[in-house]
């Protein structure tokens, strides 16, 4: 990992086109700026791999739960 | 037409009519093509099979099915990416997981947004509205005891 040492205003050139500014240190928390095209999604690191794991977990299952998932949401339907 | 091996069984599809993701799945960001296979005599069951990696397909529902007030506004930059025009129609679907113990349950905080008309889709996070991405199914160990 690159480590940088930065103080508050200054920033960091990622590519051409990401700019990552650190604004404000105040008791532990650091609040950053970033600048990147609007086509790059930009995440707290807990909640993409929150999303990340949901993900991966909902991609494993097997034909016969999804047999089994049709009679549950079936039964479900008809109940209602 | 082509056909690929799935979980759901043989899926037939013409390679240019598949969805495309402008932003794909969080941790399958490498598959791109999918396509979108109904599951059975289930109209509001769907399964979204990746043409790249056949080992890798979700199983989705529409949230409005059971959550009528869920809402995910997409951002003008969303909107944009998705290219679509003001009248085309989109499709929200949230990813079902089907855990060990049975239990089943919705990623209402990470839907995906499928355009029919230009088939592009997305999957979006939604920070706000307090979404859970694992709201258990409603009902569904009630079994049908009608």
């Amino acid at each position: 990992m690159l480590v940088l040492t930065r103080k508050t205003g200054q920033g960091i050139r990622i590519g051409d086109d990401i700019i990552v500014r650190i604004l404000e240190e105040k008791e532990g928390r650091i609040r950053v700026g970033i600048e990147a095209p609007q086509k790059m999604r930009i995440f707290r690191e807990e909640l993409y791999n929150h999303i990340q794991q949901e993900n991966l977990e909902a991609s494993q299952w097997s034909a016969a739960e999804l047999n089994q998932l049709k009679k549950t949401l079936i039964s479900r339907t008809s109940d209602t | 037409m082509k056909t690929l091996q799935t979980r759901f069984g043989p899926v037939e599809y013409d390679p240019d009519q598949t969805i495309f993701f402008v932003q794909g799945m969080l941790g399958f960001e490498h598959l791109k093509h999918f396509v979108l296979v109904s599951a059975g005599e289930n109209e509001f069951l769907f399964g979204l099979q990746s043409v790249e990696d056949t080992s890798v397909a979700f199983l989705l529902v529409e949230p409005g099915y059971y959550f009528p007030d869920y809402t995910c506004p997409l951002n003008a930059q969303q909107k944009a990416l998705l290219g679509s025009d003001p009248e085309a129609e989109l499709v929200v679907l949230c990813t079902i997981t089907l855990h060990q113990d049975q239990s089943i349950t919705l990623n209402l905080a990470a839907p995906v947004i499928l355009d029919l008309k230009n088939k592009q889709a997305m999957q979006i996070v939604l920070e706000e509205g307090g979404y859970s991405s694992r709201e258990p199914l409603p009902g569904h160990l009630t079994g049908s005891s009608s």
